[in-house]
């Protein structure tokens, strides 16, 4: 995990929506555990980090929370993605692909 | 609208945060319990499940903070975090807060005050769209002064024939009488044309405004609209609409009730009731104006004329089309509109002459006033900043605490500021309380003596609102500031220690002494200009007037009140003084047109024959009937009184002057038998036509009012006609006042029980109530009361550094005592050294005393800006004053008893 590298700066919104958009609504632990799930080797992430996240995802009205029951039967809090969150996320990923190539296209030439 | 629902999420988080962080705590509860689980499924034991969860979480309290700073606005929460403490700091030491809170809403409700004078004054909108109201204007641009008012053909043709105005307005003020009692009550009315409340964008509290009907000249249809405080009078009985008053000697019937606090088109001025044009000739005969013609004629210049402009028309063009409108009246109408031409001008707030004006006058007065009562509040800042430094030794342990412990300095001096800030707003909360009552008291003991109705709302508005949170955070700046920065710089160490407080006499200290120094010097000059205000006042009190007022009786009556005719008018007044000479007790008897020392003067020009202008001020004009210099006292120094005859004789022939108008038109001559030219006067309007009076006599001069150093010039005529208008009459008596004034007022109402009476006092009572002696008096007692306060905080002061030097020395007293000192000496010592900035003030304050009052001194009655009494006696207390709040503490000092002194260390 030492070479694991910090979370950059405004990908874990779009980590967060992406999850939530294919697993459907999950509680705090289950999306930090998906996300470290598929970025195991690559990002170390604290999951207390999600909440800040979470929330202001929320307060922009691309996610919404509920209080549920998880499956061992704790009350926990569950986020889902909204309809502006779907948007957002399209509109995100098409930006963040266009950068990748970018990026990726400018480091093979400099190589 | 995401930044939308981000705020409203984000502003909801503020009022619901112990809510939200329990469901926080909640949430990430859930979380760690569910870690927890996974770890020990896998096989760890509970305790390394517990310790794996919080390292995979990473920072509870961190993750909290983080979430806690998205949620709300950060400073808006360290704000309410602020408030909170602040509150329990106050709470803590309520005495103190007390005082703080005390002696600020005096320093506030005094400027609170100040400037809800000023404000009615000079800012306070006029009532609807009064405050873009141009007046209409015309003169003759080849003579000079020659502003005159609009007859009702030529508004009329203003308000049809232009493309520039919106709406025109007309209306002129007038005086009526209403029975109330025995006596006719002079009251302030507006005749206004029938557009006036619509124009003017107010809709009336009750009932309706004027008709088209009602608004021809002539028609004669008795309807008023009354002022909302006259409705009030009757508790807001709902049959006021429909309820008659007696105006001179008719019946109007009451249509509609003005909205609260409307003062027409001038800011202050409060009317007693509108009436329409239409009745202008059965009210409006005053002896200013000429009632002979009917409204409708066009050389009767009776009306002031305002206007709107339309929507993007400037004055400029409005003035353009006023030219060529003026060209085609005098076309039309040569007779009646010779050479005038029509302009428009911004209105002043407060004036209501027939020439354009500005509104000057009122803004430097508030210039000159606010400052002083900024002085007072200036003060009450160096008392609070002292008072907190004197209470920052009590909490320097604390706040040394919290920098220890990593407070930021910026932090705690917000924090600090908070505090004064919370204080500062209490204090002004307070203040406007104290200040609407201080101006209900003000405007309750002027009223009764303006001749007009004054209107001032004591109801803070916006502005006043906003001035005074303005002095609020500014004092709270000006007393918490210094004192904040001072205490987050303690010395961390000998602080934490609690010795800091030994280590008295350091530059904390002088820090307070020149507090106090600016307090003594700011106070001394206070009380000067309040000590030469009282001066004036007492002077202006014990005034000579140049003629006895003992046992002098004045009688005003008014006969265009009653509506009587010009000749019954004086008639009833002749046989008044007749029965008035005869009574028994007076001595002599005589009757003039305008009171002297009264609130108004009416003067002439005048000539020798030949010459065409005297040059300096006009002589006072007044009608004297035989007799009127006997009563009053005044000798006739040569020559002869009016006789009997002249009293009813026309035209008139003679003249009385007095010598200080002989010696300027008749130097090194004999003014007896000499010719003098005048206008001749219809009431008291002048005439184009000239008259010539001979000199039968020479009185000694008198002055006219308070603000007169010497006897002005005067001219006396006799009252035959074409005189009309008020006559005052004045009875001699031997003694026994008030029994002659109840039986003035029998004869009187034996004589005609109609006769409208406006005055029936003594001469000395009218004098007290005079306006002139009003602004002096109260002038006086305002500077003086201002002095007081500023007095009374500059002792508190005093009396708080010494309280606190005293304390602070406790140890060396102790010293000192226990090595043999004397008490006394040690008192002396602790006086001495308390006397110094008393003095260092007084040495700062006495040349800025002198300089203002000599800046001051024009407003100043018959005092000098030197006068030796007020700059020998203010001083004095003030040293005095100064010597007890410094004894006090002093003598407690004394009384230190060295054991217990060297055991409080």
């Amino acid at each position: 995990m030492s070479s694991a590298s910090e979370v950059p700066y405004g990908t874990l919104d779009l980590m967060v929506l992406k999850t939530l958009q294919t697993m459907g609504p999950l509680h705090g632990y289950g999306l930090a555990r998906r996300i470290e799930q598929m970025a195991r080797g690559i990002l170390s992430l604290n999951q207390g980090t999600i909440y800040p996240a979470l929330l202001r995802l929320e307060q922009q009205g691309l996610i919404a929370s509920r209080w549920g029951t998880s499956n061992n039967n704790r009350r926990a809090k569950f986020y889902e993605i909204t309809r502006a969150g779907e948007k957002h996320l399209a509109a995100e990923a098409r930006q963040w692909s266009r950068m990748v190539t970018l990026v990726s296209r400018l480091l093979e030439e400099g190589s | 609208m995401k930044s939308a629902r981000a705020l409203r999420s984000r502003l909801a988080a503020l009022f619901t945060t112990r809510r939200l962080d329990a469901d926080l705590d909640d949430e990430i509860g859930a979380h760690l319990a569910m870690l927890e689980d996974d770890h020990r499924r896998r096989g760890l034991s509970a305790s390394e499940a517990r310790a794996a969860a919080l390292r995979d979480f990473g920072g509870v309290v961190h993750t909290k903070e983080s979430y806690r700073q998205q949620r709300g606005f950060a400073w808006l929460d360290a704000l309410v975090q602020d408030v909170r403490y602040a509150l329990r700091m106050t709470r803590r030491a309520p005495g103190f807060s007390l005082v703080v809170v005390l002696v600020l809403a005096i320093g506030i409700g005094v400027n609170a005050a100040m400037f809800t004078f000023v404000n009615a004054m000079v800012f306070k909108p006029l009532p609807g769209r009064g405050n873009d109201l141009l007046g209409v204007y015309s003169h003759d641009p080849t003579q000079p002064n020659s502003y005159r008012s609009f007859s009702y053909p030529n508004f009329a043709d203003i308000r049809d024939r232009n493309d520039v105005f919106d709406q025109v307005i007309a209306h002129t003020a007038s005086q009526v009488g209403l029975p109330s009692g025995d006596v006719m009550k002079r009251v302030f009315i507006e005749v206004v044309s029938a557009n006036y409340f619509s124009a003017l964008g107010v809709s009336l509290a009750a009932g309706r405004t004027f008709t088209a009907a009602e608004d021809r000249p002539g028609a004669n249809i008795p309807v008023a609209i009354a002022s909302y405080p006259s409705w009030q009078a009757t508790g807001l009985d709902p049959s006021f609409i429909g309820r008659t008053v007696r105006i001179n000697t008719q019946d109007y019937t009451i249509i509609g009730v003005a909205p609260q606090g409307f003062t027409g088109t001038t800011a202050i001025i409060a009317r007693d009731l509108w009436l329409p044009l239409g009745v202008y000739e059965s009210v409006v005969n005053d002896p200013f104006k000429n009632n002979r013609r009917g409204l409708g004629d066009r050389s009767n210049h009776a009306l002031s004329v305002a206007a709107w402009l339309k929507p993007g028309v400037t004055i400029d063009q409005a003035n353009a089309r006023l030219t060529r409108l003026s060209a085609e009246l005098e076309r039309e109408y040569p007779a009646e509109n010779r050479r005038q031409v029509l302009t428009v001008h911004p209105r002043s707030r407060v004036n209501m002459s027939s020439a354009p004006t500005t509104d000057k006058g009122p803004a430097v007065l508030s210039a000159v006033v606010m400052p002083l009562s900024g002085a007072v509040l200036f003060i009450a800042c160096l008392n609070i900043a002292n008072m907190l430094l004197a209470r920052s030794s009590a909490r320097k342990k604390e706040i040394a605490i919290r920098l220890a412990v990593g407070g930021g300095r910026a932090r705690i001096v917000r924090q600090l500021l908070t505090e004064s800030l919370l204080l500062a707003l209490a204090g002004a909360a307070a203040g406007l309380l104290l200040g609407g009552w201080t101006i209900r008291a003000v405007v309750a003991s002027v009223m009764p003596i303006m001749p007009l109705p004054v209107l001032i709302d004591a109801r803070p508005d916006l502005n006043i609102l906003m001035v005074t949170t303005g002095f609020a955070v500014l004092s709270a700046l000006a007393f918490g500031l210094a004192p904040a920065l001072r205490m987050t710089r303690p010395d961390l160490v000998d602080d934490l220690k609690d010795l800091g407080g030994s280590r008295a006499g350091g530059r904390r200290f002088a820090t307070r002494a020149w507090l106090v120094v600016c307090q003594i010097a700011v106070s001394l000059v206070l009380m000067t200009l309040g000590g030469l205000f009282a001066r004036s006042a007492l002077r202006a009190t014990a005034a000579d007037p140049g003629f006895s007022y003992d046992g002098l009786i004045l009688t005003s009556i008014e006969p265009s009140l009653a509506g009587y005719d010009d000749a019954l008018g004086s008639s009833r007044v002749r046989a008044a003084l007749d029965r008035i000479r005869r009574l028994p007790g007076v001595v002599a008897a005589g009757a003039n047109s305008q009171v002297p020392f009264g609130d108004m003067h009416l003067s002439t020009s005048v000539t020798r024959p030949g010459q065409t202008r005297l040059d300096g001020r006009e002589p006072t004009y007044t009608v004297a009937t035989s007799g009127f210099f006997q009563a009053i006292g005044l000798p006739i120094l040569r020559g002869r009184d009016f006789t009997p005859a002249e009293d009813v004789a026309a035209p008139r022939r003679a003249a009385i002057i007095d010598e200080p108008l002989a010696r300027r038109m008749f130097p090194g001559e004999d003014p007896l038998g000499q010719s003098i030219v005048l206008p001749v006067l219809d009431g008291m309007r002048r005439t184009a036509e000239n008259q010539a009076l001979t000199i039968v006599g020479i009185v000694p001069g008198i002055r006219d009012d308070l603000t007169q150093r010497d006897p002005v010039a005067h001219l006396y005529a006799p009252a035959g006609p074409p005189y009309r208008g008020p006559m005052h009459i004045y009875a001699r008596t031997a003694g026994g006042e008030a029994d002659t004034i109840a039986a003035i007022r029998r004869d009187l109402q034996a004589l005609d029980s109609r006769l409208p009476i406006v005055e029936l006092r003594t001469m000395r009572e009218f004098h007290e109530r005079g306006l002139v002696l009003w602004v002096i008096r109260t002038a006086g007692r305002t500077l003086m009361g201002l002095g007081g306060l500023a007095l009374l905080l500059a002792a508190i002061g005093v009396y708080g550094v010494k309280s606190y030097l005293v304390a602070q020395r406790t140890r060396e007293i102790g010293i000192r005592l226990a090595l043999g000192g004397r008490p006394r000496d040690i008192a002396m010592m602790l006086v001495r050294d308390g006397a110094r900035p008393t003095l260092v003030g007084i040495a700062i304050g006495f040349p800025l005393a002198v300089a203002l009052g000599r800046l001051l001194s024009a407003a100043m009655f018959e005092v000098s800006p030197y006068d030796p009494v007020v700059l020998v006696v203010a001083p004095l207390i003030l040293v005095a004053a100064a010597a007890i709040a410094t004894y006090v503490p002093a003598r407690r000092g004394m009384r230190v008893s060295p054991l217990e002194a060297l055991r409080t260390e």
